[in-house]
């Protein structure tokens, strides 16, 4: 390697400083073409990095940046179609152009792969068993010990991971594992011969947070047993930041900004980069924190412009930027290890510029209704002891009840003028059947739901219809949830007709809605494909607004939404609710965004409330074990908090809400039960329900455990 | 899953009754016997007529659900009652449906393996040459009728076996029926002659069954091809042609074991046109000559057979599927 020339400028590949030993991987200019209808899309364009053996590279971009795209062709595993160029040397081999024969000695041996998605990613008409068997005999030596030591491996393997009672759960079929389980056996798939390389395909996105800490401790595991390199592929800057040593910013199939996990996070020199770090929500700091989104849309890659494709977003934009496309540079400041592409990078090192330098946050509105203490103000829904059962029926032609799921059991809150109630919890914990029961508006099967004053129980048909007006909802897929052969004006007019509104005012009221969350009123005659998903979540919002309802249910509003899209949305929601003196109930998995934009939160567990109380309080301070253990798993994007931070890593799954354990419902993957409590105290959980208790004397804070112990877990 | 497959069971049972029962009353309400009798010249004698016909169960004088019953309870001493030519149709239906499975059991084998070799490679080779080719291959004979189909290969194997001269007694191909007669059927000499007689309906079947598989095994596997656990196969270092057979083809097969499982249960019941151009005694020609003659239990009886292989087809298809796709197999 000495004797090569200096790679030139144009190559600037992104390496640690100081490493003299060779590169595991070295990709140089790689491009990546797809022919499609519209002309050819360049996925990938001219990407250099370089990968050191035994360390983690972040590469972190939005859908469609080319992250993924990338990684599969340093694994040549792109589809025949797609036009490869440049150069990946692994080992000092070149991968490209190599022949089929060669590449499967390489692939699952020296480099690995785990990909997003683990129920599609695992051959549906093989035990688990089998598939991690097969990894290690398609590169076993002949004689090399045969099945049985492959059978013994795949099941040594499966205990590393963390499979309980691997012997068994090897002859399962991937359909009978649960999602973390089966990216648990991909990850043992993906060590099975001690691969010097993993690459990691968004390997936590499909997942819950608390499977996902799960997940990132046994690919820590994964990367101890073998000492191998692993390059990181995600959205997701907590992710990066404390399991990454370096990071790769992609955008638009180029890579616009690389470096230290720490110099990226602290010292991003890319607006792009800043723009990412300043639109994400802090779980650690709420509120206070201003959100300050990047305008507009990634661009098409299909004939892109000559210019830095960032150009139509960056409030830093000069000439330069539109003529000539930035290469990534090594900083001055930084020396070869930080690099930028950017025309102003150094500008922006020299000035030492942060997010909200480069991006105007918007001023935060003040909540008129905040300043009023909470039991002065009237509550526009009120929820007790809510249950919703499902019969869980066995067979197509005799139907016959086998077990109750208890959906939702017994839950309890209310919302004032003026709050937003975050619902948080994971999947499968009843937060969508609660709302849904909610917006149905009928006699629940058991407790009461109040609704502005009005019980859902003893509602009339008319009464039912005219509530509907003031109590409207925002849901999770913005693709789904629009009529894609109506016009957004039609659309967004749609309630006005149902509620008589006339037709003269129809018009006036939809280009005042348009307006009011950020789009064109001529907007309004086109149809929802035109529009990008954060844009047709704005439509989903103005058609919830279109008669001037007083509580908005927002199930999931964002989760669709990629990270720069996302902050204009909560920005939208945030001035909206103030603006027009909204409630909301915002349910959300994403415990960052509901810190963010709630006033309040409820957090739920198999169809129980475990704690519920200001947001502030709940999350610098919270009771219950499994709140404290939600807030732990939630990663941080930043490093030097994550490493400090030691988190609670919950056991196992989520029980079947069919057959929920008994007394505390969360005792079975309770860190507290399993660590801290005598057998005197565990028998107390075992046998005995807690209720919501209140500690404070407020009323407004109240926790389920019997041993609460409020601290601080962030 | 027992008591599921039991139930199962009763509902297909009581479907082949309703089926089979609106067969025979169709048959005896729309077929008239007696005019077999009244076109002679000269006319038999009424009561000759009926009484022949009342041998047969067929005379129309009998109220129809008289003779129902009659046919009903011969049914429950397993006796489908007699053909129009006073002989038993359990007889003709079990000479002749070892006939049919002969005649169909090549060809729709090798129909079967190569229509999933076709349309798995069609896939693989989407929109290249090779994929246009079995395309066309498939959509063209789809839409020539069996009949055209059956006698164009007639005509080519007479051809050649003129071109090659073979214009004497012994032919290269033969193009009618399952054996020449007079030769020993166990010899060596007779399963040769069997072989030549088998080769063009074979192939008609097997061309068809081609373009039929071939078709919907290309649409199986395409859904499959893009599919990540074929990435992953690949990923773990297979090599593509393995991971495309061993996880891909696999896993494409199990939309096809309906077909496979209804194919193989209904070589019994032959195939109607391919029989009667070649000659072959089959259960196919069986019911066609039936209609034609007016034969009232000949054509109840075969529905009967046929609806009792439908049945047996259903269930080799749960089996099937359980078989190839662990999902679906709940304690």
């Amino acid at each position: 390697m000495n004797t090569e020339p200096p790679t030139p400028a144009r190559d600037a590949t992104v390496a640690p400083a100081g490493t003299p030993a060779a590169p595991l991987l070295q990709v140089a200019d790689l491009s990546v073409t797809f022919s499609t209808d519209a002309g050819p899309i360049t996925a990938v364009r001219s990407l250099s990095y370089q990968v050191q053996p035994g360390e983690v590279l972040g590469i972190v971009g939005e859908s469609g940046s080319g992250k993924t795209v990338s990684s599969l062709a340093v694994m040549a595993l792109l589809p025949p179609h797609a036009r490869v160029s440049g150069s990946v040397r692994f080992q000092g081999r070149e991968i490209l152009g190599q022949s089929d024969k060669d590449l499967s000695a390489i692939r699952g041996r020296r480099i690995a792969m785990i990909f997003q998605d683990p129920l599609s990613a695992l051959t549906p008409v093989y035990t688990v068993g089998d598939q991690i068997e097969e990894a290690i005999l398609v590169h076993a030596d002949r004689g090399g010990g045969g099945r049985t030591a492959a059978r013994a491996r795949a099941i040594e393997l499966l205990a590393l991971v963390g499979i309980p009672n691997p012997r068994q759960r090897a002859a399962a079929f991937p359909h009978e594992f649960s999602g973390g389980m089966r990216q648990r056996a991909m990850i043992a798939m993906a060590i099975a011969n001690n691969p010097d390389l993993i690459i990691a395909d968004e390997p936590t996105t499909a997942l819950d947070v608390t499977i996902q800490a799960q997940i990132l401790e046994v690919l820590r595991t994964a990367q101890q047993a073998t000492g191998a390199a692993i390059i990181l592929i995600t959205h997701d800057l907590g992710v990066v930041a404390g399991f990454a040593d370096r990071v790769a910013v992609m955008y638009a199939g180029k890579l616009v900004e690389a470096g230290a996990v720490d110099d990226l996070f602290y010292r991003a020199r890319m607006p792009y980069t800043l723009g990412l770090l300043g639109s994400i929500p802090r779980l650690d700091i709420g509120r206070r924190q201003p959100l300050t989104p990047i305008e507009g849309n990634p661009p098409s890659l299909v004939n892109l412009p000559l210019g830095c494709p960032f150009v139509p977003r960056c409030p830093m934009r000069v000439e330069k930027c539109i003529e000539v496309e930035p290469d990534l540079l090594p900083l001055a400041a930084s020396g070869q290890a930080h690099a930028a592409a950017c025309h102003r990078s150094d500008e922006i090192e020299r000035l030492n510029m942060t997010s909200v330098d480069v991006f105007p946050a918007p001023a935060r509105p003040a909540a008129s209704g905040v300043r009023v203490p909470r039991e002065k103000r009237g509550s526009l829904l009120d929820v007790r002891d809510l249950v919703k059962e499902y019969p869980l029926i066995k067979g197509a032609v005799m139907r016959r009840r086998i077990g109750t799921v208890h959906a939702v059991d017994g839950i309890s809150f209310d919302i004032r003028e003026s709050e937003t109630l975050g619902l948080v919890g994971e999947s499968g914990c009843g937060k969508t059947t609660a709302i849904i029961e909610i917006l149905n508006l009928v006699k629940p099967m058991s407790g009461t739901i109040v609704v502005l004053g009005k019980d859902t129980a003893a509602m009339t048909p008319e009464e039912r219809f005219a509530i509907r007006r003031d109590l409207q909802v925002v849901f999770q897929d913005p693709m789904a949830s629009l009529d894609p052969r109506l016009p957004v004006g039609d659309i967004l007019a749609e309630p006005m007709h149902a509620h008589g509104v006339p037709a003269t005012d129809r018009g006036n009221r939809v280009r005042e809605l348009l307006q009011l969350v950020g789009l064109q009123p001529e907007h309004a005659n086109r149809y929802p494909q035109a529009f990008s998903g954060g844009q047709r979540q704005r439509i989903g919002i103005a058609r919830a607004l279109a008669l001037q309802p007083r509580v908005l249910v927002l199930d999931e509003p964002v989760s669709a939404l990629d990270v720069s899209i996302r902050a204009g949305v909560i920005n939208l929601l945030e001035h909206l609710r103030a603006a027009l003196g909204l409630s909301y109930l915002f349910v959300a998995h994403d415990l960052s965004v509901v810190r963010h934009i709630a006033d309040r939160v409820a957090v739920m567990y198999l169809g129980r409330l475990v704690e519920i109380g200001d947001i502030d309080e709940v999350f610098d301070h919270p009771a219950h074990p499994y709140t404290q253990a939600l807030l732990s798993a939630i990663p941080l994007p930043d490093p030097q908090k994550e490493r400090r931070r030691r988190r609670i890593v919950l056991q196992g799954d989520l029980p079947s809400p069919a057959d929920p354990p008994s007394g505390c419902r969360f005792r079975t993957r309770c860190q507290k039960f399993a660590h801290e409590l005598d057998e005197r105290m565990r028998q107390r959980c075992i046998d005995e329900a807690p209720a919501l208790i209140d500690r404070t004397g407020s009323q407004d804070r109240l926790d389920a455990c019997h041993y609460a112990t409020p601290s601080s877990v962030l | 899953m027992a008591r599921f497959l039991l139930r199962r069971l009763v509902y297909l049972v009581l479907l082949v009754i309703v089926s089979t029962s609106v067969a025979y009353l169709l048959a005896a309400t729309q077929l008239h016997p007696r005019s077999r009798y009244e076109g002679r010249n000269p006319p038999p004698p009424p009561e000759v007529v009926d009484a022949a016909l009342d041998a047969v169960n067929m005379n129309d004088k009998t109220p129809v659900t008289v003779r129902f019953g009659r046919w009903v309870e011969g049914l429950l001493h397993a006796d489908l009652g007699l053909t129009i030519e006073n002989q038993p149709v359990n007889d003709e239906i079990g000479r002749r449906m070892w006939v049919s499975l002969r005649l169909l059991l090549i060809g729709s084998i090798a129909g079967s393996l190569l229509g999933v070799a076709a349309g798995a490679y069609g896939a693989v080779k989407q929109y290249r040459p090779a994929d246009h080719v079995l395309t066309i291959f498939s959509f063209v004979t789809l839409s020539i009728p069996t009949v055209v189909l059956a006698v164009l290969f007639k005509n080519a194997g007479i051809g050649l076996n003129n071109v090659l001269g073979f214009t004497g007694n012994t032919k290269l191909l033969y193009t009618t029926g399952e054996i020449t007669p007079g030769l020993a059927i166990w010899s060596w000499e007779g399963l040769i002659n069997r072989l030549a007689h088998l080769v063009l309906p074979s192939l008609v079947l097997t061309v068809i069954a081609i373009a039929f598989y071939g078709r919907y095994q290309r649409n199986a596997m395409l859904d499959v091809l893009g599919s990540d656990f074929l990435r992953t196969a690949q990923a773990k270092g297979l090599r593509r042609t393995r991971a495309l057979v061993t996880h891909g083809l696999r896993t494409a097969l199990i939309p096809m074991a309906t077909f496979f499982a209804y194919e193989f249960a209904l070589l019994f019941v032959g195939a109607t046109f391919t029989e009667k151009i070649f000659g072959w005694h089959g259960m196919g020609e069986y019911f066609v000559d039936a209609v034609t003659k007016s034969d009232v239990n000949s054509v109840a009886g075969v529905t009967l057979f046929v609806a009792v292989l439908v049945l047996i087809a259903g269930f080799l298809s749960d089996v099937a599927y359980a078989a190839l796709d662990p999902r679906v197999r709940v304690s």
